[in-house]
């Protein structure tokens, strides 16, 4: 059966220069953190940015920005919320902190009909922020947006790396462009994100830094731009985007 | 005004189907409208006729069939029909079922062993049945 709200996801997405998910095999790895980070970043240099939580069962981008309550706007279909310039979407307002226990196939449907109904207007920047894993929100974003483009991260973990050379593996045959990948929450070392990258002849992008002070930045964009955190990840999209 | 996405999202399916098939016009659009998703009918009849000016399906007749939402609970099979949303949750419950009917998982249970993990089988939301044209 034709499903209509297809039509209107394009369109919706039609004033977006670049769809960006940011994805990993893994859970914990902090594709939160990275993407939250990201688009108060890319904001803050004059971009105009908007930041998808697709993390249906699990939404904390909210967390890392500071809100607790947020109503959207109706506007023939739902306005993100703003805050500051940054235009955010997500489930949050709809559930509280209630749980959310979705099979794949309500999964599937729900961010369909979530992603047909925001009305995002003209960005340079929409950030997705991606559960993790390979199941239906990955499938329906590739089938559903034009080009998006992958930013992957990941710990320099053996217990990660395994599983997100599968991912990479799946962007690239897929045919989907792939940003570089992220080596996240580094103590010292990253070579196994580096040799990750080097095998996959995909790009490192650059190590981001275990920031004991982030954590108490959380809930607070202001504090969260001054962490060493916020300072490598912007080295990197300097260095990328 | 969620019903205008809806609308848009209805319109823009009819043109393209009616692209795909050479239609010179397009007479009836039959939509099935699941009460889970409560609907505005008024706004979003109002939005279809609005949307669908000045295309080849101004003049096409809209068919509403109304379904009662219908869940089936995958814990112990048992199947029931919510007549009337408001007898079980608040409004607050009903408008984020409105945005997206899967947040009914949320916040309904099956009546009788109380599992969150049920089926919409029937009377989700917005489906495009079909559609009459002229070729």
């Amino acid at each position: 059966m034709l499903d209509a709200r297809v039509y209107r996801i394009k369109k919706t997405l039609s004033g977006v220069k670049n769809i960006i998910s940011v994805v990993s095999g893994k859970g914990g790895v902090g594709k939160t953190t990275i993407s939250t980070v990201m688009s108060l970043l890319l904001s803050s240099e004059g971009n105009r940015v908007g930041l998808l939580d697709l993390d249906f069962h699990g939404p904390s981008c909210h967390v890392v920005l500071g809100i607790d309550k947020m109503e959207y706007e109706e506007e023939r279909g739902i306005n993100p919320y703003k805050i500051n310039d940054l235009l955010f979407a997500s489930i949050y307002p709809f559930v509280g902190n209630k749980y959310i226990p979705l099979r794949g196939k309500a999964l599937s449907n729900a961010m369909i009909e979530f992603m047909s109904i925001l009305n995002w207007g003209d960005l340079d920047y929409l950030i997705i922020d991606m559960p993790p894993g390979m199941g239906d929100p990955l499938l329906d974003l590739m089938r559903l947006t034009s080009n998006p483009k992958f930013l992957v991260v990941t710990t320099n973990s053996m217990l990660s790396i395994q599983t997100v050379k599968r991912l990479v593996m799946y962007i690239l045959e897929s045919g989907f462009d792939l940003i570089g990948i992220i080596a996240n929450m580094v103590k010292e070392d990253d070579s196994l994100v580096r040799k990750l990258a080097d095998d996959l002849s995909v790009r490192f992008l650059g190590s981001v830094p275990f920031d004991p002070e982030y954590e108490y930045a959380i809930g607070n964009p202001g504090d969260i731009l001054d962490t060493k955190l916020a300072q490598a990840l912007r080295e990197i999209l300097v260095n990328t985007l | 005004m969620h019903e205008w996405a809806l609308a848009e999202s209805i319109i823009a399916a009819v043109m393209d189907i009616a692209q795909r098939e050479n239609a010179k016009e397009v007479l009836e659009i039959e939509l099935v409208v699941g009460e889970l998703q409560t609907i505005d009918m008024e706004i979003f009849k109002f939005a279809l006729d609005e949307i669908k000016k000045g295309t080849i399906a101004e003049k096409a007749e809209i068919r509403f069939i109304e379904q009662k939402p219908k869940f089936k609970c995958n814990v112990c099979g048992n199947e029931w029909k919510l007549e009337n949303l408001s007898q079980i949750l608040s409004e607050e419950e009903i408008e984020s079922i409105h945005f997206i009917p899967e947040l009914s998982h949320v916040f309904i249970k099956c009546p009788k062993c109380g599992s969150n993990d049920f089926e919409i089988i029937e009377g989700r939301g917005i489906i495009l049945k079909g559609i009459k044209v002229v070729r």
